[in-house]
């Protein structure tokens, strides 16, 4: 009796998880939706959507993989609330994202004209996509670092190599792992990204219309490629999250 | 020649220790674990920070706090062999010793490890491993040798193996080398002498047949293997010192001793007879005892005894079976009064 109804649980979550993804295929034919692929407007989204998440997550890496060696590595005052903090994005709505992004970078905002010019432009979606997605990368690249057994680290040091060399060699090539399940799990955010770039960049084709944005302008009036667009997002989130699964270093110390 | 003088608060132990190894010489340090031998290794090796210190080694000044000098650990040229090896897992045999320094193949072929040139470490023997690790701090040109337990991660049956080729190659090493154990055997099969290590403190430094015949304290005693039994001693008119022991019983030495003192005796200078058997020569001592542990060591039977006191002795395996020695049969331990040290405790 208990175990069927584990198993009726089990069934009505799968059902309820897989029916709009499946759906998404089903609604249209497969050929509607390679037709509608050759809208420039969609390709267009797809293109600005793949340019500015590989440029976001390079950003992230290179910036968030020395952060997080310095967070795993030392003890410091405040580093648990420092920790804290730069997990905050995980859990901020993206809407609030936006209105802070724009208080922060925005023309009225605290460095209002200081640096070039974000919003409304490809390098505001560029921002908007590093801040909601580099914590998914710092927390999975601070745990890999951290549980890198310290001997390697100081027989590196012993064996005559600096601190620098210790991490390029020995710290960054074993955790590589962990890193890439990091990378993974940072770019699946930023390609699904919203909210956040709605309100900062907004959505002009071409310049900061990404896939998310196009598919959310078109549902209204061209359901079919509005489809053949999640049709791809799918593909495309589905490979992120084999790839993670592939890899040694599961995410399991993730939300 | 390496000299260090350190002080440090390590967990719970206060270490205050120093020490000289000359060019060539090997010094063991042996005691316990948590006495704080691994962070003497670590405080030369520059991975651990003492508050106060001086490391030397021949003129160049690697810690002197003092005078606010802190190389840092790639600065000081140590061959370090760490206690689980260390090696780097993403790499190589090969590349784990050229890490460290330019000759890895020539290395590698006078470790025997030619063919494994390319396996990764945990594709190797623990034997293997170990000898990569041994390449490792070599390829560094090293002018200071630290070896932390460097054959404890290995089975028996590699262990005297290997030790026979540590040995050979601290013979031909010509820096200045500190070993850790914990085994006083080991220390004094790979070691010119030995410090023995005990809560931070050097309790003594000797060669190791020194150590054993004339061990400092009982702490020293109980780690060269020797019987160690407490009580107190006082001077009697035959010029012989009668000790009443800790948990009841009087034994005769031949050592002066005064007040608390520690007993040692080898295992092998203990006899066992049957209980109550008349004294056959009365400067023997005599404790009553029974047997609890009977172990076989090749011709030798090593009996665990308990007499007040633990009590170790090792005797044939023909008297263990005239006399029916099995855990529970009472007997007497008998030593000679000569055959006993005292040790102020």
């Amino acid at each position: 009796m208990f175990r069927a109804g584990l198993v009726a649980c089990l069934a009505g979550l799968l059902i309820f998880l897989a029916l709009p993804v499946l759906a998404i295929f089903v609604e249209a034919s497969p050929g509607e939706l390679l037709a509608s692929l050759k809208d420039p407007a969609a390709r267009d989204a797809l293109w600005l959507s793949a340019q500015v998440t590989a440029v976001a997550v390079a950003i992230i890496v290179t910036v968030g993989t020395p952060a997080a060696w310095l967070l795993a590595t030392r003890r410091f005052r405040g580093r648990s609330a420092l920790v804290t903090l730069l997990e905050l994005p995980l859990v901020v709505p993206p809407a609030v994202a936006g209105v802070g992004l724009l208080a922060a970078f925005g023309p009225a905002g605290l460095l209002g004209g200081a640096g070039p010019d974000l919003v409304l432009e490809t390098a505001g979606v560029v921002v908007a996509l590093v801040f909601v997605a580099s914590p998914f990368y710092v927390r999975q690249a601070q745990a890999a670092f951290a549980a890198l057994d310290p001997t390697w680290l100081e027989a590196s040091r012993t064996s005559g190599a600096s601190e620098a060399r210790t991490f390029a060699r020995v710290a960054v090539p074993v955790a590589l792992p962990g890193l890439g399940t990091g990378l993974a799990l940072a770019w699946g955010r930023a390609l699904g990204e919203f909210g956040a770039t709605l309100m900062f960049a907004g959505s002009f084709r071409g310049t900061t219309q990404t896939a998310p944005l196009a598919i959310y302008e078109r549902f209204a009036t061209d359901f079919t490629s509005a489809l053949a667009l999640s049709a791809v997002l799918i593909a495309l989130s589905a490979s992120i999250l084999v790839t993670v699964k592939l890899l040694p270093g599961r995410p399991d110390a993730l939300l | 020649m390496l000299f260090f003088d350190l002080r440090a608060r390590v967990g719970r132990i206060d270490l205050e220790v120093a020490a000289e190894v000359r060019a060539g010489e090997c010094l063991a340090l042996v005691g316990p674990s948590g006495a704080g031998k691994t962070s003497v290794l670590r405080a030369i090796a520059g991975l651990l920070h003492p508050e106060t210190g001086r490391v030397t080694c021949d003129n160049t000044v690697w810690l002197d706090t003092g005078a606010g000098v802190d190389r840092p650990p790639e600065g000081r040229r140590v061959g370090f062999v760490f206690q689980d090896y260390a090696l780097f897992p993403h790499l190589s045999a090969r590349d784990n010793v050229a890490y460290a320094g330019p000759g890895a193949d020539a290395l590698l072929e006078r470790f025997g490890l030619s063919a494994r040139a390319s396996a990764r470490p945990r594709q190797l023997s623990g034997g293997e491993r170990q000898r990569v690790a041994l390449a490792r701090a070599l390829a560094r040109r090293p002018e200071v040798l630290l070896l932390d337990e460097p054959l404890s991660a290995l089975d028996a049956r590699t262990r005297a193996s290997a030790t026979r080729e540590l040995v050979g190659l601290l013979h031909e090493t010509p820096v200045p080398t500190l070993l850790v154990t914990h085994d006083f055997t080991e220390a004094a099969t790979l070691a010119d002498r030995i410090a023995v290590l005990h809560e931070g403190r050097i309790l003594q430094v000797a060669a190791a047949s020194e150590l054993a015949a004339q061990p400092a304290s009982g702490l020293v005693a109980d780690l060269t293997g020797a019987v160690v039994l407490e009580g107190v001693a006082r001077a009697d008119r035959d010029g012989l010192t009668r000790i009443a022991l800790t948990n009841g019983g009087t034994i005769t030495s031949t050592d002066a001793g005064e007040g608390p003192v520690a007993v040692t005796l080898h295992p092998w200078d203990i006899a066992v007879e049957p209980a109550d058997s008349e004294a056959a020569g009365s400067a023997r001592n005599r404790l009553p005892a029974t047997v609890v542990t009977v172990t076989a060591i090749g011709a030798r039977v090593r009996l665990g005894l308990e007499a007040g006191q633990p009590v170790t002795a090792e005797v044939t395996a023909a008297a263990v079976a005239a006399l029916d020695l099995r855990p529970g049969t009472r007997v007497d331990a008998t030593f000679k009064a000569a055959a006993t040290r005292l040790v102020p405790r």
